[in-house]
């Protein structure tokens, strides 16, 4: 479970987080929408722990414990993962040995003793990424190196499958992907879920991710906070008028 | 952007507290006095070495040479050397064995601290071995002597093939080239030679240990390589040595002829310990369609002054020099490539990685030249410096002299650090600080250790990962 | 704060860049001399930036020796060099460009580019771009390409009805021209434009 409580952050002098507020428990799927500029990438990245955001106030607990002074790799260590909006490159390091790499830390941070091998990692890996309907080339390719937009998200969500962690953000999966892309992409997503029960973060600006992947939560973030939440039907009517309407009743 | 505290304590916490400072007792029969280098001592070396005339003739005009050449006024900081403190030449036994068992037990001990495999393994075509000064053990396989491949020692082929050896011996570096080679000229000792004779193609590498162990031992080995036309051969050379607290110097010359339609590539992987100048003049010549690939490697060493060489001499030849180097804290790496192009239709590549931390510095140093009338030339640089804290640094000092119009010439260089985001990203999958860092600059490196022979590029890999997380064995 | 500098000789000394301040430098050099020339830019306070652009037409004997040198010592300084050469006759260039980043230029982002076009098999040219870094914390690069006339765009060119003489001279152009639309100066680019032109009205294009 991660428990968020008047969380504000800020980059530089600059406010972007004015005090969140939200409960995410293993099971649940949240989704995130709001208009550019509300923070809602923010909100993930000062959860995951990325050095240019500063936490003024507030706290985040995950399972009971505070996260907010921990370094990223501890709280991927705990069980937290972010897909990120712009995977980046990571030149020389191949897909595979990455991620076993990244399986076996956080496997022997969670006081297991056993690491595993290449060989037993191997159909692990060739099955995850059959599964996001990539060609197992990509698993000796460079991190992310040369990948298509489309590409990197399906890799991000290879990578969530393969560490099964306890919450998932997903910072704007959907964007620039085409419907048949959307539509593995939220496969993978939902079939990690159905094994796991993993809570999950989705922030988007588009409904349409919501089609595919059904929400238990939907919230509206603007300037920083969340102003309004409901169930998916919520998201039905923010396709429909836009959220000027919300913001605007809300002030 | 501030380092991040847990980077700069590591930083703070790394001394190059180095991984092999081991010592042998040494047991060498002759040792020469300290108080600097004489006619007299390069007199006893020769003797000892039962050398021709021609050779001691040879060497006591280079050590004339080496007397009135000054230092050279660029590169590193070599103030430090003290020519007057160093044994120029250390015989621990009488003769080569080419029998594994029969090479002394203390020998033995020091390969095998260090790791290294013994040699009559199948995948290795031979290997010659040098401790202190001389070719120790060396082995070679029936079917290169049969297919007429000679690799020995310099000492023994000087004897064996007089005739051949006359022929290339300082043709590539003379004396006169620059102080240090006129100091090896004087006193070299040990090293490779090799010749393959036309068409023929060693498959497996051929390869060489050794090490600096006494006190003040100077290493000034001498290797010559010759591909006869249409031959083709990979030598590799790779070297640890322990710490001490006075300064040794290693200054080796290589020097390569690579004849019409033939190939060579010499690899070198070298760790000396952080007390060591080591300073090499590597040069060779590519003749009509000759390919030439240097593939360099440096950590370790107190200052590395080296330029690998080649010289394309006639139409078709090809030169590539692949180099990587790590500066950690208090070294010094100057190193970089020559490509001299005077022929046409001839083309080069060099691919240089650098990567500095700690204060450590690395500098890359290199000389594109197109002489007039070489037309049609293309040639391809790129080098790019890895920063890894505020405290490195790293300095590029590429000429370009061309004096032909047909030709196509580009340079890049780059210096970056490592990422902020990059970091971030790895890890929010799980990895620390010190691992993230780690597998980027593993990652940084990697077009050039995989080309590299396995043993090696894991050997490599293991070095790299100890310098960056400052863990010692 | 903007400020152009248009001029048609180096010579040595050093020029100090304000805080704040942005300085656009076009160096338009048709005429070659003896000594080397060094010309330094340092920016002592933060948030400086520099725009070089040299344009260098050699031609018969002239020899263009000169260094620039970029020094870092604050924050936030940027640097972007480019010299394009174009080279006949027995022109010679000889050019060091140093970009110097010292340890507090923290946020430095700098880069250096020559081009040289080598228009005829007499012509010479040496280039050294260097870097000195003493700081992580910072963005540098260089770039160098040496080379002659694209054959292909010539031909392609000529295919569309221009003489060989025409179809080079307007390669030729392009090559010195192309930095010229970053000057945020419309009077100035045509200046340049015309002052290209007249340089190589001068020159006899030969065929090479």
């Amino acid at each position: 479970m991660l428990e968020i409580k008047n969380l504000h952050a800020n980059i530089g002098d600059l406010k972007i987080l004015n005090g969140i507020n939200l409960t995410i428990h293993s099971g649940e799927i949240h989704a995130i929408m709001g208009p550019n500029g509300s923070g809602k990438s923010t909100l993930c990245n000062v959860l995951m722990g990325h050095p240019k955001y500063e936490v003024t106030k507030g706290s985040a607990k995950f399972n009971g414990k505070e996260i907010l002074s921990l370094e990223p790799n501890e709280r991927a260590n705990l069980g937290l993962f972010l897909g990120f909006q712009h995977p980046l490159e990571i030149s020389g390091v191949s897909l595979g040995n990455f991620l076993r790499l990244a399986k076996n830390l956080n496997l022997k941070a969670a006081g297991e003793t056993k690491q595993i091998s290449p060989m037993e990692f191997m159909p692990m890996l060739k099955k995850t990424i059959g599964l996001l309907k990539m060609d197992e080339k990509f698993i000796t390719r460079s991190v992310n190196e040369g990948f298509s937009g489309g590409e990197k998200k399906r890799a991000e969500i290879v990578q969530m499958a393969l560490l099964e962690p306890k919450i998932a953000m997903l910072d704007e999966i959907d964007s620039g992907l085409d419907i048949d892309a959307l539509k593995i992409v939220a496969k993978g997503i939902t079939e990690t879920f159905k094994k796991t029960g993993l809570g999950v973060l989705l922030i988007t600006h588009y409904q349409r991710l919501l089609n595919y992947i059904t929400p238990d939560f939907v919230h509206v973030m603007a300037k920083g906070k969340i102003i309004l939440s409901g169930d998916k039907k919520l998201a039905h009517k923010l396709e429909k008028n836009g959220y000027e309407d919300i913001l605007k009743n809300t002030k | 952007m501030a380092v991040p505290k847990s980077t700069q304590k590591l930083i703070d916490n790394t001394l190059g507290d180095y991984k092999f400072g081991f010592k042998t007792k040494n047991k060498a029969v002759f040792k020469t006095p300290k108080g600097g280098l004489t006619p007299q001592i390069v007199e006893e070396i020769s003797k000892r070495k039962k050398e021709p005339k021609w050779m001691l003739e040879y060497r006591l005009n280079a050590l004339k040479i080496f007397e009135k050449k000054n230092m050279p006024s660029w590169g590193g900081d070599l103030s430090g050397i003290n020519f007057e403190k160093i044994h120029y030449y250390l015989q621990p036994q009488d003769k080569p064995k080419t029998n594994w068992k029969d090479v002394p037990r203390e020998i033995k001990d020091t390969f095998e601290k260090l790791g290294i495999p013994e040699a009559e393994r199948k995948f290795l075509a031979g290997t010659g071995a040098q401790f202190e000064s001389e070719m120790v053990y060396h082995s070679l396989q029936k079917e290169l002597t049969k297919k007429g491949v000679i690799f020995d020692s310099t000492d023994v082929a000087l004897q064996k093939y007089p005739e051949i050896f006359k022929q290339y011996f300082g043709k590539v570096v003379p004396a006169h080239d620059n102080k240090f080679a006129a100091l090896n000229s004087a006193v070299w000792s040990g090293g490779s030679f090799i010749y393959v004779p036309k068409n023929v193609h060693i498959e497996l590498p051929l390869q060489a240990y050794f090490r600096i162990n006494a006190e003040n031992m100077g290493q000034f080995e001498r290797t010559l390589i010759i591909a006869d036309e249409g031959s083709s051969v990979h030598y590799v050379e790779g070297c640890t040595a322990p710490t001490y607290s006075t300064d040794s110097l290693h200054s080796a010359v290589v020097e390569i002829i690579v004849k019409k339609g033939a190939r060579v590539q010499y690899t070198t992987i070298q760790n000396w310990s952080t007390n060591v100048y080591n300073l090499v003049t590597k040069r060779a010549f590519a003749y009509r369609d000759a390919e030439m690939f240097w593939l360099d490697c440096n950590l370790g060493s107190k200052l590395t002054m080296k330029y690998p060489a080649i010289y394309l001499l006639e139409p078709g030849a090809r030169g590539e020099v692949q180099s990587l180097a790590f500066a950690n804290t208090n070294q010094h790496q100057d190193a970089g490539a020559k490509i001299i192009h005077n022929a046409p239709n001839t083309t080069s590549k060099i691919v240089a990685k650098s990567i500095s931390k700690g204060a450590g510095r690395s500098t890359y140093r290199g000389l594109l030249k197109v002489a007039k009338n070489a037309k049609n030339i293309k040639s391809h640089v790129s080098c790019d410096a890895l920063l890894l804290d505020n405290a490195s640094r790293s300095d590029t000092y590429p000429t370009m002299k061309i004096e032909e119009n047909e030709v196509a010439i580009a340079h890049e260089a780059t210096v970056s650090k490592i990422g902020e985001e990059q970091l971030f990203y790895l890890m929010s999958r799980g990895l620390t600080e010190e691992e993230a860092a780690s597998a980027i600059v593993n990652g940084f490196a990697k077009p050039i250790i995989k080309q590299l022979p396995m043993e090696y590029a894991l050997e490599l890999n293991r070095l790299l990962e100890l310098e960056m997380t400052g863990s010692v064995g | 704060m903007y400020k152009l500098i248009i001029t048609d000789k180096i010579s040595t000394e050093t020029i100090t860049i304000a805080k704040d301040q942005t300085l656009g430098y076009v160096l338009f050099l048709d005429k070659g001399w003896e000594k080397t020339q060094r010309l330094t830019f340092e920016f002592k306070e933060e948030n400086a930036t520099l725009h070089f652009l040299a344009i260098m037409i050699g031609k018969n004997k002239e020899k263009f020796p000169m260094e620039t040198v970029s020094i870092h010592k604050n924050r936030n300084t940027k640097a972007y060099y480019t010299l394009r050469s174009a080279l006949f006759d027995e022109a010679e260039v000889d050019y060091l460009g140093n970009l110097k980043i010292e340890k507090n230029a923290h946020s430095t982002d700098c880069y250096l580019a020559h081009h040289t076009l080598m228009l005829s098999k007499d012509a010479k040219t040496n280039t050294v771009p260097c870097l000195e870094i003493e700081t992580d914390d910072v963005k540098a690069g260089h770039a160098a390409t040496i080379g002659n006339i694209d054959e292909d765009l010539a031909f392609y060119l000529e295919s569309r009805g221009l003489d060989k003489k025409s179809a080079k001279t307007l390669l030729i152009r392009n090559f010195l021209e192309s930095e010229l639309k970053n000057i945020p100066d419309e009077e100035a680019q045509k200046s340049l434009v015309e002052k290209i032109d007249a340089a190589l009205k001068n020159i006899v294009i030969k065929d090479v």
